[in-house]
Parts: structure tokens; C-alpha cells; sequence
């Protein structure tokens, strides 16, 4: 804990870093050293998120804005302790305008001055660090829930895709059965093959008919045999009946009855040959007719078998087209649930990086917390003084203590025991994270 | 039936992580960014496992444990400590608490995925 001084000896030592320059050197050597403080502290500030930063640019710019910031309080508080080297006010003047004289300032006088300053500018950096915090929390907060949002939306296509590529393959394991493309498509050349066969049944019946009407050519030749046997008979019963004629005019009288029966029996004759003649005439006719329908009907045959011919090749060509475009809806339907799928897999190890917000967040508030426990300290400095107690050198280790307190992580700890390199990455893939223990 | 998942992070990012991944691996997921309005979100719900922050605002992790041990519906929900400290004397502490786990963030998604599985209740 602080030590306390001589009574009579007071000193400045929040800013003392020399012990030389304190025990024998003026209050002004030890302001100016003392005036480099607040660049260490912005290196060292820097240095902290630096390691943290892991190429982020983000966080490069806070650790930067730490440097610069104490590089600029560093040369305004050399600047203003080098210009009374160049021409100081008289001692009225400057008892008139409140600065402290060499004994004051070597008595620790100017330590108000220093409690004004810090009181001025800590506040400010605070804020700045706060600022960055509070950006960074809520731009990386908005990241994780687009992200987050990119992560939904790609869940919907790639169950959607899914959906679409189980359905396409005629269902599965949480597809709809009979509802696929691919059935669809069966079920199509399916009914289209049925068509088909309907066309060449009718097409086959239409020549089974062709044939049995082709058939009757045979008894339309029979006809005209039995026409021809019909007329032979009839000429041969027409000269029977005239031989008898003949005879039966030879035997005169006796023969005048037989020659009436010979002339009747060559009228039949005659009138069968007649009716011979007539059928073989019809027969004729019929047997025209057949050949024409039969050489209709043949045409017919022909022209439906082309037509069926042509009707397999066109419904063959527009289920392999069908075919084609299912097996391609299919497979862009996989290659989109794969893209997908390894698209949401790279956002979500994105996002698990993220994680590397929440860690320098409360680096970031650690720092803050030290910062006002410094203020504090100057206070508690400054009323010491006021008592007339004497200014002790400031103890960092209740100092260090406190922060130390105040960590959380392994990094942090390191850097302040100056054991080990903090962690050069705060995501998810660096040491000391991911540590999981049952209990 | 989707198991349900209270996260509970005083950080916007970690919750959304989380939520994420929890989503995406079959979980429903509520969310709380502090021990007290965990506590608030607890009436009413059927939480299977709950993972939660030790460092936060208003009532912190190990708090919050105690309080939802003493009620009897979460007397046996199994918690998981997710945070950055990794001090073993944290870790009893929240082992005393009622924790089944203690992860040190960042955490790893199998990791985080294959505990939550030991864990949650059927």
C-alpha cells in the first residue's frame, strides 16, 4: 500500500519514474518527465488492443486512436512546460495568474494542476474508449443478426431446395410420395404409353378385319366356280333337252310328249344359264367391292400405322425433353442445397468469430474501470495534499491489483503478469477458449 | 417436439451467435440479456437447458444459478456457464451454484452442440 513520507518532504510521485531526477532534481524535471506519461500510457493502451486487434481493422483504429492520443497530450504538456524556459512571466505576474512557484511546484504544488489536467483529458479518452465500445457493440450486433438473418433465409432455401429435390425424386425420407417430378413423369409416359397401345390395338383390329374381308375373296372364287358349273350344267341340260327334241320328233307321234317335256326342260336350262349369268354378274360386283375396301382399308391400316409410328416418336421425344429438364431441375435443386449449405456453413463460423467482439468489450471496460480508479488516485493524491500530509509515491500494485481483479481472461492476466504474449486472435479457433469442464 | 434453450448474455452478439447456432441445430431459443430478466423469462416456459454469462449486469451468472435452483420447475434444468473467465476458483464457484458445465468462451460449436446434447433434459 502507499508508503508514507517524510512530513516535510513532499513529493510528486504519481509521476515520479526517476528516482534521481526526484531525490536531487528540480519539480520542473520531474514534471517533464513525467509529462511522457500519458504516451506511455496510450502505448501501452495501443500495445494492449494492438494484440488484441488480430487484423481487424476496427479495433487497429481504437488501439491507434490510444497512441495518438497520448502522443498529443505528451506534446501539449511539453510543449506548455517548455515555454517559461523561453520566456517566463515575471513572479507578479505569475503569482497573479495562480502558477506555482519553484518551491510550490518542488513541494508538489502542481499537482492541482496535474489533478485539472487529468480531470480534462481522462474524461475525454474514457469517453472515446466508451464511444468505440459502444460502435463497436452495436455494428458488430447488427453484423450477427444479418448474419444471423442470412443464416434463417438460407435454412428456408435449402429446405425448400431440399423439399423441391425430394419431390423431384419422387419422395424419401420426409418427401411427398407420389407427388415427385419424377413421378409425375412415370405416371405421364405411363398413361401416354396406354394411348399408344390404344392406337395400335385399333390399328391391329382394323387389320384383323382387313384379313377376314381379304378372306372372302376365296368364296367370291368358289362363287364363280359354282357360276361356271352352273352355266356347264345349264348348256349341257340344253343340249340333253335338245337331243331329246331330236328323239322325239324321230318317234313322231308317240314322241310329241317327250319333245313338250325336252322343250321345258331346255327353257330351265336356258333360264338357269340366265341366273348363272346374273350371279356371276353380282359376284362380280361384290367381289369389286371387297377389293376396293379392302385396298381402303389397307391404305387406312398403313396410314395409322405411320400415325402411330409417329406418335410413339414424338411422345418418346417429349418424355426424354421431359426426362432431360426433370433430371436437371434435380440436380440443380442438390447443387443449390450444397451451395447453400456450405454458404450457411461459412456464416456460421463467421459468426462464431464475432465472439472476438464480447472478449474486447470488456478489455475495452476493464480499461475504462483503471482509468477512473487513476482519477481517483490523483484525487485521494491531491487531498493528501491538501491536509498537508505530504504526497506519498503512488503504489501500483493495489493498482495492479485491482485491475487485476477486474479480469476475466487468461490474455489479460498473461500481459499483466508479463508471463507469456497475449492471444495474437480472439476467435474462436485461439487457445484458451472452447475449454469445456463437467461438473 | 423442438427442446427449448434459455441463452442468457449480457453481450447482443454472443446471444445472436448462439441463438444461430441453436436454431440451425434443431432448438428453440429464448433469450435474455441479464440474470434478472432470465429469471423473469422463466415464468411460464418449459426450458430444457439453460447457458448463461457469468459477468453481467444487475444479477450476474452465478446469482442467477442460485435463484433458479431454488425454483422448484428448474431445480434439475441443467446449466451451462459460457464466459471468458477461466479461473478455477470461478469455476467452483459456479459449480457450487448448480452448474453442470463451465464452457470459456469463445466457445467452439461442436463443442458447444456435443455438451448441450450430454446435457439436455429428454
Amino acid at each position: 500500500m502507499r508508503s508514507r513520507q517524510r512530513s516535510n518532504v513532499t513529493r510528486p510521485c504519481l509521476y515520479r519514474s526517476n528516482p534521481n531526477v526526484f531525490e536531487g532534481g528540480r519539480g520542473r524535471e520531474m514534471t517533464r518527465v513525467s509529462a511522457y506519461y500519458p504516451f506511455a500510457i496510450g502505448l501501452l493502451a495501443g500495445t494492449v488492443v494492438f494484440a488484441l486487434a488480430d487484423g481487424r481493422g476496427g479495433v487497429i483504429g481504437v488501439g491507434l486512436a490510444f497512441v495518438v492520443i497520448g502522443a498529443a497530450a505528451t506534446w501539449h504538456a511539453t510543449r506548455q512546460l517548455s515555454r517559461p524556459e523561453r520566456g517566463q512571466p515575471p513572479d507578479e505576474r505569475r503569482a497573479e495568474a495562480g502558477w506555482p512557484d519553484d518551491d510550490q511546484r518542488h513541494a508538489g504544488a502542481d499537482l492541482p494542476g496535474w489533478q485539472h489536467f487529468w480531470h480534462q483529458v481522462m474524461p475525454v479518452w474514457t469517453g472515446h474508449l466508451r464511444s468505440s465500445r459502444g460502435q463497436s457493440e452495436a455494428a458488430i450486433g447488427s453484423l450477427t443478426q444479418r448474419f444471423s438473418g442470412i443464416v434463417a433465409n438460407l435454412d428456408r432455401s435449402v429446405a425448400a431446395s431440399a423439399a423441391a429435390e425430394s419431390a423431384s425424386s419422387g419422395g424419401g425420407p420426409g418427401g411427398h410420395a407420389g407427388k415427385g417430378l419424377v413421378d409425375v413423369f412415370a405416371r405421364s409416359e405411363r398413361d401416354l404409353g396406354q394411348v399408344v397401345a390404344s392406337l395400335t390395338s385399333s390399328v391391329n383390329s382394323k387389320a384383323a378385319m382387313l384379313q377376314k374381308i381379304q378372306g372372302l375373296n376365296r368364296f367370291i372364287r368358289e362363287l364363280h366356280t359354282m357360276v361356271a358349273d352352273v352355266a356347264r350344267i345349264s348348256d349341257q341340260t340344253r343340249l340333253l333337252s335338245l337331243n331329246a327334241t331330236i328323239e322325239a320328233s324321230r318317234a313322231g307321234e308317240l314322241g310329241r310328249g317327250f319333245s313338250v317335256v325336252a322343250g321345258e326342260v331346255r327353257k330351265l336350262a336356258n333360264l338357269s344359264g340366265e341366273i348363272g349369268g346374273r350371279i356371276d354378274g353380282n359376284v362380280a360386283v361384290i367381289n369389286q367391292a371387297i377389293v376396293e375396301a379392302c385396298r381402303a382399308a389397307e391404305q387406312s391400316v398403313r396410314e395409322e400405322n405411320q400415325t402411330v409410328a409417329t406418335s410413339e416418336a414424338t411422345i418418346a421425344g417429349v418424355l426424354a425433353s421431359f426426362r432431360e429438364a426433370t433430371d436437371a431441375l434435380v440436380e440443380s435443386a442438390a447443387v443449390l442445397r450444397n451451395s447453400s449449405g456450405g454458404i450457411k456453413a461459412e456464416i456460421s463460423e463467421a459468426m462464431v468469430q464475432l465472439q472476438f467482439q464480447d472478449r474486447v468489450s470488456q478489455i475495452v471496460s476493464h480499461l475504462e474501470q483503471s482509468f477512473d480508479r487513476f482519477l481517483s488516485s490523483i484525487d485521494e493524491q491531491e487531498t493528501e495534499r491538501q491536509r498537508g500530509r505530504g504526497i506519498a509515491p503512488m503504489d501500483p500494485a493495489p493498482f495492479l491489483a485491482e485491475l487485476r481483479k477486474s479480469y476475466t481472461m487468461s490474455e489479460e492476466r498473461s500481459l499483466l503478469n508479463g508471463s507469456a504474449e497475449p492471444s495474437k486472435s480472439t476467435g474462436a479457433s485461439s487457445g484458451g477458449g472452447g475449454d469445456i469442464t463437467f461438473f | 417436439m423442438a427442446k427449448t434453450i434459455l441463452t442468457v448474455d449480457d453481450s447482443l452478439s454472443v446471444r445472436q451467435v448462439l441463438g444461430t447456432l441453436l436454431k440451425s441445430a434443431g432448438y428453440d431459443v429464448l433469450e435474455a440479456c441479464d440474470g434478472q430478466d432470465a429469471l423473469s423469462k422463466l415464468k411460464g416456459q418449459k426450458i430444457h437447458l439453460i447457458i448463461s454469462d457469468v459477468n453481467m449486469p444487475k444479477l450476474d451468472g452465478i446469482g442467477f444459478v442460485k435463484a433458479v435452483k431454488q425454483l422448484p420447475t428448474y431445480k434439475f434444468t441443467p446449466i451451462i456457464m459460457l464466459t471468458t473467465e477461466s479461473e478455477e476458483q470461478k469455476k467452483r464457484e459456479g459449480q457450487a451454484a448448480g452448474a453442470k458445465a463451465w464452457v470459456v468462451k469463445p466457445f467452439k460449436p461442436d463443442q458447444m452442440l456435443g455438451a448441450i446434447e450430454k446435457l439436455v433434459l429428454p
